[in-house]
């Protein structure tokens, strides 16, 4: 802590002197002078010192230091902040007609704190930050159930259209799991010793009732459902800044290697919206189904979530079977005064009139692109040293890689070109063979783990993963089986102080 | 926020340095003189906490009590006084939010329990709360409201809208029956809420026996705090130790950034934004048109968390983050304190100390008039300027 000031002191000398070595990081244990580097989480035009309640909400350098792009940062902050409402004239209007939630901090709040677990799914519980998916069992990784539903399930609608899914139908179960070793560490402690649930594991089911869904024809008993927790927004621009030939090279050693082969997003042609032609690979979204920010999942949730249209998103994210439905439904026509071929036409219209302004959306994608990563801490203490070489010895760096650089041309944002990042993911998705894993059962992308430590300060809690079942570091790291089984078992088998220690530098960055 | 950070850091390198090199031990968690700082760290955030932020809830939590007992009134006696009284209640309410501004974190934010959405939401979505006033069975009461309706129904922008037109009370006549259901209702759950942010961050047992009571007269409200967000319980306290913060440094970073950003939404967002765009829908405020008014009592806010105190006119505190500024750099004291009342002087300029509502400018905007653009412009620089003097202050958190 006192010594905090004194290293990032002396970090931009670092950098005056030129060091930025970017070898591959997996099993070597940096020398002294990358420990420095690594407070810059996000790179100096990427990070932030700020350690308080409000760290994942701050813009980066590269956005300060240019007044056109913070003006536009604070713009799209506030959309991410502000509800929509269905009623012209208030602003930020556009509702509906039907929807997942009202705002982006509905589910991200704070932008990176992430929601908490809860018992209920009840998306007006400000905590809730899951979205529901039905899905394919045979094949999840299909568009789900895509006749019906939409990738991520609709359960509000505005009157006198009916959501897909009835809320109250969905169950959510959080059941009790015990490992082959009893929950217990080698040496005989149960796992998170000294909590409330010690000595157990959780995994959620869920179950949607057939009453529950408004398509008659639909039969829930052939589908399974399951929720998934939203990701942080902050450093989402620099992990989009590192190169496709940077991440082909990744996945390509990791084919390599013999042992925890990660599998790389399909690749996405998306010429028409980013600056970069030809087909990139997937890398956002768990299970790296969006290849570019600029097509990623902040720019569609923006509209899909909500259903608020934009010049490049003039339809309703909608089911052509949900327009049907809704336009042959009596009570639908009765109090629209229409027929059902007019209700059908206008929600199955592709030129609906924008309800958010190119301008406003270039600001949010600012915002979006902007969102500092928070700068390491604490990283010279020694015990967070100890943990830093067990997180190196131990594995975890074949899939949590430390670093990258991004690409030397970042066109959306030049500033963050060139940047030493230390995301700690190597943007592939990996089987951790989990119990009921949902749709990451089909590998689930490797989580970035910057910043991640300060979720206590900023959000009260510490649930991880992707369903948020771990309650704690320790949890997390305990339900990585599969490929991860063996970086698992070592930590299982490790001395109490080591197994802190670990944890300790997890806190750390 | 974070403009100039890194210049600071290259600052604060080439006077560390020395420091660095000449005298940086191994383990310095004995040195005297550290642990000084964390004892002084420790009393600022005690004073933070017991001097602005719990008198500031305090004084909300009692405040929106007489928004209650006028609505009261003005439900047994439905006058044109009544009314005035029930919107100047409002007012009171709105200024004592306003003052709390520069600290929300912790209990009211949404990682919590969500307060600052629940009592500030805008906009509105006014159809649906028409359709809750048709009703004409089962009526809104103040618990449905609080535990069941969405933020954007509720809080003091509805209570406004109901209370308010054009900057003046509304005319009695024109408020129907469901109405001012509605109002009572909306302001039951705003009573509650406010009541709920000043008990998670005092403790129950440091509240009056009255404030115990509005408390403990709503068990979903009891029950969300005491089985939902128990660690949210006490809040004041867990800071003023840094539980959980990763630091004392990072837990009196609370109050920079907790001032750093609310200076930087007042400039950028709340004053800048709608009036460059022209937006009238941006200005908050929009049926009382005291817009300018809670910019001003935002900058207020961030005095006092800065040098202790609360309300507009409230007393320095004696111990504050002002004064361990003024203690390492006294010309940086100087320099907060000045560009706070610079900033409050800009802002009162815009409308002429009153005379003009900030709806009224930007809508003039809208139409092309842009003879104040100028004083707008000094308002939004004196604001930011704000936030990088504070942002100076994390140099000398060593």
């Amino acid at each position: 802590m006192k010594r905090f000031y004194l290293y990032i002191a002396i970090i931009p000398l670092f950098f005056l002197a030129g060091c930025e070595s970017d070898d591959d990081d997996e099993g070597k244990i940096p020398d002294e002078v990358e420990l420095d580097e690594e407070y810059y989480a996000g790179g100096k035009m990427g990070t932030v010192f700020v350690s308080s309640s409000k760290a994942y909400k701050q813009a980066m350098p590269a956005i300060d230091r240019d007044a056109q792009l913070f003006k536009q940062f604070m713009r799209g902050e506030r959309l991410a902040d502000r509800s929509f409402v269905t009623n012209e004239g208030m602003g930020y209007s556009g509702l509906g007609p039907v929807y997942i939630r009202k705002s982006c901090i509905a589910c991200h709040p704070s932008y990176g704190g992430r929601g908490q677990r809860v018992e209920k799914f009840d998306t007006n519980d400000s905590k809730n930050s899951y979205l529901l998916m039905i899905y394919d069992p045979s094949n999840p990784a299909l568009p789900l159930a895509s006749k019906y539903f939409t990738g991520m399930t609709q359960t509000r609608a505005i009157a006198p259209f009916k959501a897909p899914i009835d809320e109250s139908g969905v169950k959510l179960t959080w059941r009790q799991y015990t490992d082959e070793y009893g929950n217990k560490y080698e040496d005989g402690t149960p796992y998170s010793a000294g909590t409330s649930y010690e000595g157990t594991l959780i995994y959620p089911v869920v179950e949607v009732a057939q009453e529950a869904i408004l398509f008659k024809d639909f039969d829930m008993s052939k589908h399974a459902a399951s929720i998934e927790a939203t990701i942080g927004i902050y450093g989402t621009g620099l992990l989009d800044a590192i190169s496709d030939e940077d991440l082909r090279a990744q996945y390509a050693e990791e084919q390599a290697r013999g042992y925890c082969a990660g599998k790389i997003g399909a690749d996405i042609d998306e010429t028409e919206q980013n600056p970069y032609p030809g087909p990139h690979p997937g890398r956002f979204t768990y299970l790296c189904t969006r290849a570019t920010l600029d097509n990623g999942p902040g720019a569609n949730a923006l509209w899909n979530i909500t259903n608020v249209t934009r010049p490049d998103r003039t339809s309703n994210y909608m089911t052509e079977e949900y327009a049907k439905v809704m336009s042959e439904d009596t009570e639908v026509q009765t109090a629209l005064g229409q027929t059902a071929e007019q209700i059908f036409n206008d929600l199955w219209s592709k030129s609906l009139k924008p309800e958010m302004t190119q301008e406003d959306y270039d600001a949010f994608m600012v915002w979006h692109r902007g969102l500092a990563v928070p700068a390491a801490r604490n990283l010279d203490d020694e015990t967070v040293q100890r943990g830093r070489t067990l997180f190196y010895e131990t594995g975890c760096t074949a899939c949590h890689r430390p670093s990258w650089t991004t690409r030397a041309d970042y066109k959306p944002l030049p500033a963050i070109s060139g940047q030493k990042i230390y995301p700690y993911t190597d943007l592939l998705r990996h089987d951790l063979d989990m119990k009921e894993p949902g749709r990451t059962k089909l590998g689930c992308r490797t989580t970035p783990l910057w910043g991640r430590g300060l979720m206590k300060v900023v959000s009260g809690h510490s649930d991880m993963l992707h369903d948020l079942r771990a309650r704690n570091y320790e949890e997390a790291i305990l339900w990585h089986g599969g490929e991860a089984k063996p970086a698992k078992d070592t930590f299982r088998k490790m001395t109490k102080e080591d197994r802190t220690a670990l944890i300790r530098f997890l806190e750390s960055i | 926020m974070k403009k100039y950070l890194l210049k600071c850091m290259f600052t604060l390198a080439v006077i560390l340095m020395v420091v660095n090199f000449t005298s940086c031990s191994d383990d310095d968690d004995d040195d005297p003189v550290v642990e000084n700082r964390d004892e002084m760290y420790g009393n600022i955030l005690k004073s933070y906490v017991n001097t602005t932020v719990i008198p500031t809830y305090k004084a909300l939590a009692d405040a929106a009590l007489e928004m209650r007992a006028t609505n009261q009134a003005l439900k047994e006696n439905v006058t044109d006084a009544n009314m005035e009284s029930a919107a100047a209640a409002w007012l009171k309410a709105r200024i004592q939010w306003e003052l709390s501004e520069a600290f929300l974190f912790g209990p009211v934010s949404e990682d919590y329990l969500n307060i600052d959405a629940h009592i500030d939401s805008w906009p509105l979505e006014l159809e649906e709360i028409k359709k809750e006033i048709g009703l004409t069975e089962g009526q809104l009461t103040g618990e449905r409201a609080w535990k069941e309706l969405e933020d954007e129904v509720i809080g003091f922008h509805v209570t406004e809208y109901l209370l308010y037109r054009e900057g003046k009370s509304r005319p009695v006549a024109e408020l129907t029956e469901g109405e001012l259901n509605y109002l009572t209702a909306a302001t039951d759950a705003l009573v509650w809420d406010c009541v709920l942010a000043y008990v998670a961050w005092a403790g129950e047992e440091n509240v009056s026996a009255a404030i115990k009571e509005v408390y403990r007269q709503n068990a979903d409200i009891v029950n969300f705090l005491e089985n939902e967000n128990a660690s949210i319980k006490n809040f004041g306290s867990k800071l003023s130790s840094a539980d959980s913060y990763s630091s004392w440094e990072s837990a009196v970073e609370e109050i920079i950034d907790g001032a750093i950003d609310i200076a930087d939404e007042v400039g950028a967002t709340k004053i800048a934004d709608p009036y460059s765009n022209g937006r009238v829908e941006d200005v908050e405020s929009w049926y009382s048109w005291h817009s300018l008014e809670d910019y001003t009592n935002n900058i207020y806010s961030i005095r006092n968390a800065y040098m202790g105190g609360e309300g507009v006119t409230g007393s320095p505190a004696s111990v504050s983050l002002s004064t361990f500024v003024k203690e390492y750099d006294a010309a940086l004291d100087t320099e907060i304190k000045e560009k706070i009342d610079n900033c409050i002087t800009k802002i009162q300029a815009i409308g002429d100390n009153g005379s003009l509502s900030f709806y009224k400018v930007v809508e003039a905007k809208s139409k092309g008039d842009v003879s104040r653009e100028a004083l707008v412009n000094a308002a939004v620089d004196a604001c930011l300027a704000v936030g990088v003097s504070f942002e100076k202050i994390k140099e000398l958190l060593k």
